[in-house]
């Protein structure tokens, strides 16, 4: 009995603990607008979905047209002429798998942001801005992956640059 | 006179067979719902209900695919080189042409306003 009783008080602690971490987050004005304005904010997060998607799908076809039209066939034209380069077919290996990275950090951050719309930040504010918490980190590795990609093209490019230079 | 017994389960037979199909059916979806939703396409699929929007994008004509594309037969020269380095950059100023792509400030507290300062 001692031990229901025990379990049924520390249930409670948590039960009551549990809120209060949330509120470390956000102050109670904060959460309290984020009820009043969450059909707005729900429509923002909607056309932020839309524009996400159309942004990588414009990247992604980029991306596939440099790795197959490109890189490839560089190597491709190299390996014909018995000019095969290591540090080019390096610069294509590092594309293609920050390129794999990229599409699995997008795929994440969409599914966040897809329960992030579904939560109901009318009822449960507190527990939409953990969601928008989590959202936003992987929007961030999205972001990076981004300008990661955009850094071996740039590497890419001084690799090729040198090899011009050296024929 | 024939003695066989006649067969009455036919009905039986093709309800079952009905069930059967329609289970079938109802599990393939599910499979293949599990798969568009798990592999990510759904949030690439444009056309799915609710997420139709004007496509803004600008759209490459077959030409310029063609012209952008370095072939993989040819000798290999400086001016060669130089070529695919031309059609490298273009494409780089494409994917660049978007600074702030999967930029943080799209979800701020500022930018969804719930940063609890009032607008005048």
């Amino acid at each position: 009995m001692k031990k229901f009783l025990a379990f049924i008080v520390c249930l409670a602690a948590c039960l009551i603990i549990a809120p209060s971490a949330h509120a470390a987050q956000i102050s109670e004005d904060q959460a309290g607008i984020i009820s009043m304005t969450c059909g707005s904010i729900q429509l923002q997060l909607k056309n932020l979905q839309k524009a996400d998607s159309r942004i990588r799908v414009y990247l992604g076809s980029k991306y596939e047209f440099v790795l197959t039209n490109l890189m490839t066939n560089l190597n491709l034209r190299l390996v014909k002429n018995n000019l095969a380069s290591s540090p080019l077919s390096a610069s294509q290996t590092t594309f293609n798998s920050e390129r794999e990275f990229f599409k699995t950090t997008f795929t994440d951050y969409a599914k966040s942001l897809d329960t992030l719309i579904a939560t109901d930040c009318k009822s449960n504010p507190y527990n939409f801005y953990d969601h928008l918490e989590i959202t936003r980190s992987k929007r961030e590795i999205v972001r990076q992956s981004y300008l990661r990609l955009k850094d071996v093209l740039a590497d890419h490019r001084a690799v090729v640059v040198n090899f011009r230079d050296s024929l | 006179m024939n003695d066989e017994p006649i067969d009455n389960n036919g009905g039986r037979r093709l309800a079952t067979l009905g069930i059967v199909s329609i289970l079938i059916a109802f599990i393939t979806s599910g499979i293949s719902l599990f798969l568009y939703t798990s592999s990510g396409d759904i949030y690439l699929d444009r056309s799915r209900p609710g997420f139709i929007f004007d496509d803004e994008s600008p759209k490459d004509t077959e030409e310029a695919k063609q012209t952008a594309i370095f072939p993989p037969d040819g000798p290999i020269t400086k001016e060669a080189i130089s070529d695919y380095l031309k059609k490298l950059d273009a494409l780089v100023k494409d994917i660049s042409s978007d600074p702030t792509a999967f930029s943080s400030d799209a979800l701020s507290d500022e930018a969804l306003n719930i940063d609890g300062s009032v607008d005048d």
